[in-house]
């Protein structure tokens, strides 16, 4: 067994906590990562997939529970450790991006650098290697919304991954992207995966997609209701075994 | 329903609200105050006229004209800031404008919706204002008597009907053109903000790409923005006219030149400091969307002045010009403040934002620490800017005196100060951090 980056125990995620619409979306969810997994979670829409990567990843503060990155308990840090802690290990892919409107695609990219108090000539240099990497360079001078769905989603991935992180955390990051773009996009992450040694957490709702995965955990009404290891299977078969489960869990579903 | 459905947006945005029946409880009071002030002021000079002799006839010409082009200057920036704070009103409503009509409603509905917004708070705004208004008059009496004023303003009947049928045809129409515009735009607005944000197309990079014409350009904008300094002798009419100019000037400077400098020089010096780096995105940001406000703000203030110092008044009319003066200053920046406002909502998502990919709190205050204090200080400075020239001109005809400098300085710095620090105040309590991780 390799060496856990990240654990969640018996999490629970009440939203709306003592409210009248307080909403349990996460009930007792128990996972461990292993340092070098590609780890990818389905389910249905509103089954608790953004909910269940927000709480294990310091974005959103689960109700009970508790997460360790890296071997700390994120829970037990103070704000500004969790913010040295993001920038320094984790990239996050956001499913609606979360952008700075108000600013260039360059400033968006660059932000964990400057964070990191990275010298402005390095940061240039790395922002643009980055924008090649990523077909932006003609957009890095633009604020977002002259951009389009897939150029956004590409500049969030961009920023997510300047700083090198340890952690991927992706959710959904393929969802603006055409088929080739998102093709290359997962090569890309299998190539952080597998040649350093990055960790990735990543939504998904494509059975292809997942089928980049090494591990995939199916989550339905806030609980992880099975999981699947490609282990030695190739791909293909993979991909058979995920379309084979989620689509027995689409035809049950239609029947309850 | 539709009644019901227009007060409940309104509860909804109740800061927004708020400020809009500021705008109009101040521009009430100084455009009734306005209106009775002029009005006693051509009758006073009409019996000094049927009275004296020859050389007063031609001063009643001159003063009876500088109270029309006062009366008409006052009612016309009223009026831009009038249309302004409707605009702002229903602009922060465009998405919301953009569902109701993609779900149906017809332009009749949708005005409606919208009319039934602004007039209930026009109701609220206008007999106070009026109300204001005529508590001061015996104060402005008082003074005036006490500097040996021939008259005194009376209460005309008609200024009222006058002003509050201004405001309502401008009210009335601004919001037509609004609702008419979200109409045809309909589908558009709900995809993007660009009608919040006023559609900011500026290049940010422009400066260095520039080819030869380009600069040739900028070299002229930047010329006529220093209009007022290089003519600062032509007499203190002529520099308003010169202001005025100088402010178109000034925009393209801005959007040209200063901005894009500014970006550039943040890219290559200021990035490894991510307060800094990120204040100055946002006050980019700040200073292109409220670029009219204050060019408003420079060109009131000069104008203002200028008719100041322009003739020998008597008491009644310079006590007319420092009236417009004060509330026009801090009309017009409320204006600017409102305008800032407009875009928090969209700001508070950022800030969050930065919160997430790991700013700590305190840097993020800083952050808005910064922005804000920067935008203010711009905006004095630039004023200020411009008003040496007019002092200048002032010192040369021999006008200039520094209790008037320090005077109108002063009502200045006071307007942004109180502006400022509502504007920080606004800002801190828009980033609420989320129960502590
Ligand atoms: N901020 C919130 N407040 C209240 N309820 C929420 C909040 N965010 C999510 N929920 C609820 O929690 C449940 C899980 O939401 P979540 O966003 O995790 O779904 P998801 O699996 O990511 O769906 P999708 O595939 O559509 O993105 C949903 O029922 C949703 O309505
Ligand atoms: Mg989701």
């Amino acid at each position: 067994m390799g060496e856990i980056v990240l654990e969640a125990r018996h999490l629970k995620k009440i939203y709306n906590a003592n409210s009248l619409n307080a909403y349990e979306a996460l009930h007792d969810i128990n996972i461990q990562v292993e340092k070098g997994e590609f780890i990818g979670v389905m389910g249905p829409s509103g089954s608790g997939k953004s909910t269940f990567i927000n709480n294990i990843s310091t974005i959103d503060t689960p109700t009970e529970g508790k997460v360790f990155i890296n071997g700390k308990n994120v829970l037990a840090m103070s704000a500004n450790d969790i913010g040295h802690f993001r920038y320094q290990n984790l990239g996050f892919i956001f499913q609606d991006f979360n952008l700075l409107d108000t600013h260039t695609i360059y400033e968006n990219i660059a932000l964990p650098l400057s964070l990191a108090g990275v010298d402005p000539a390095e940061i240039e240099t790395r922002v643009k290697e980055m924008a090649q990497k990523m077909d932006m360079t003609d957009q890095l001078y633009k604020l977002p919304s002259e951009c389009s769905g897939g150029q956004r989603q590409r500049t969030a991935i961009a920023r997510a991954l300047i700083n090198n992180p340890s952690i991927i955390i992706a959710d959904e990051p393929t969802g603006n992207l055409d088929s080739q773009n998102s093709e290359e996009l997962l090569e890309l992450f299998q190539k952080l995966n597998r040649e350093d040694g990055v960790t990735v957490v990543m939504v998904t709702h494509d059975a292809f997609i997942a089928s980049y995965t090494s591990r995939l955990i199916f989550i339905r009404d806030g609980n992880i209701t099975s999981e699947i290891q490609k282990g030695d299977m190739d791909e293909d078969e993979y991909f058979q075994k995920i379309v084979a489960i989620s689509s027995s869990r689409k035809r049950r579903s239609r029947i309850s | 329903m539709i009644g019901k459905d227009a007060i409940r947006s309104l509860k909804a945005s109740k800061s927004k609200a708020l400020f809009y029946c500021l705008t109009f409880y101040l521009t009430s009071t100084l455009m009734f105050l306005f209106f009775n002030m002029a009005e006693s002021a051509t009758q006073g000079k009409a019996e000094i006229f049927v009275t004296n002799n020859m050389v007063d006839l031609t001063k009643y010409i001159l003063n009876g004209n500088m109270g029309n082009i006062m009366m008409v200057f006052v009612v016309v920036m009223c009026s831009i800031d009038i249309v302004f704070t409707n605009d702002f009103y229903v602009r922060t409503k465009a998405k919301e404008l953009a569902i109701r009509l993609i779900s149906g409603a017809t332009y009749t509905q949708l005005l409606k919706y919208l009319l039934i917004q602004t007039f209930l708070m026009l109701v609220v705004a206008i007999p106070l204002g009026v109300l204001s208004g005529l508590a001061l008059i015996p104060l402005i009496n008082h003074i005036l008597i006490q500097q040996g004023s021939d008259f005194i303003i009376t209460i005309q009947s008609f200024a009222i009907v006058e002003y509050i049928s201004i405001t309502l045809f401008l009210v009335f129409w601004t919001t037509v053109l609004n609702a008419s515009f979200a109409y045809k735009n309909g589908a558009v607005l709900m995809l993007s903000d660009n009608m919040k944000t006023g559609a900011n197309k500026e290049k940010l990079m422009g400066f260095y790409s520039s080819s030869f014409t380009q600069i040739l350009a900028k070299i002229f904008w930047i010329f006529v923005a220093l209009l007022p300094i290089i003519f600062s002798n032509n007499g203190t009419g002529g520099i308003a006219v010169f202001v005025i100019a100088g402010c178109v000037g000034l925009d393209h400077v801005l959007k040209e030149i200063l901005l894009p400098l500014f970006s550039t020089f943040t890219r290559k010096r200021k990035m490894h400091k991510p307060v800094v780096a990120y204040a100055n995105g946002f006050l980019r940001q700040d200073i292109l969307v409220s670029g009219i406000t204050f060019y408003l703000l420079i060109a009131d203030v000069v104008v203002l002045i200028a008719m100041m110092f322009t003739r020998n008044d008597t008491p009644l009319e310079k006590m007319l010009v420092w009236v417009s003066f004060i509330f026009i200053v801090i009309l017009q920046s409320m204006a600017i403040m409102f305008r800032l406002e407009t875009d928090l909502s969209s700001r508070k998502r950022e800030f969050q934002i930065l919160d997430q990919t790991g700013f700590e709190e305190k840097q993020i205050r800083k952050v808005m620490n910064r922005e804000i204090t920067l935008f203010y200080g711009f905006v004095l400075f630039i004023t200020l800017f411009y008003l040496s020239a007019v002092y200048i001109a002032l010192i040369r005809a021999g006008l200039f005196t520094v209790m008037n400098a320090v005077v109108i300085t002063g009502v200045l710095v006071m307007a942004l100060l109180g502006v400022y620090i509502l504007t920080l105040s606004f800002y801190r309590n828009s980033f609420v951090k989320k129960a502590a991780l």
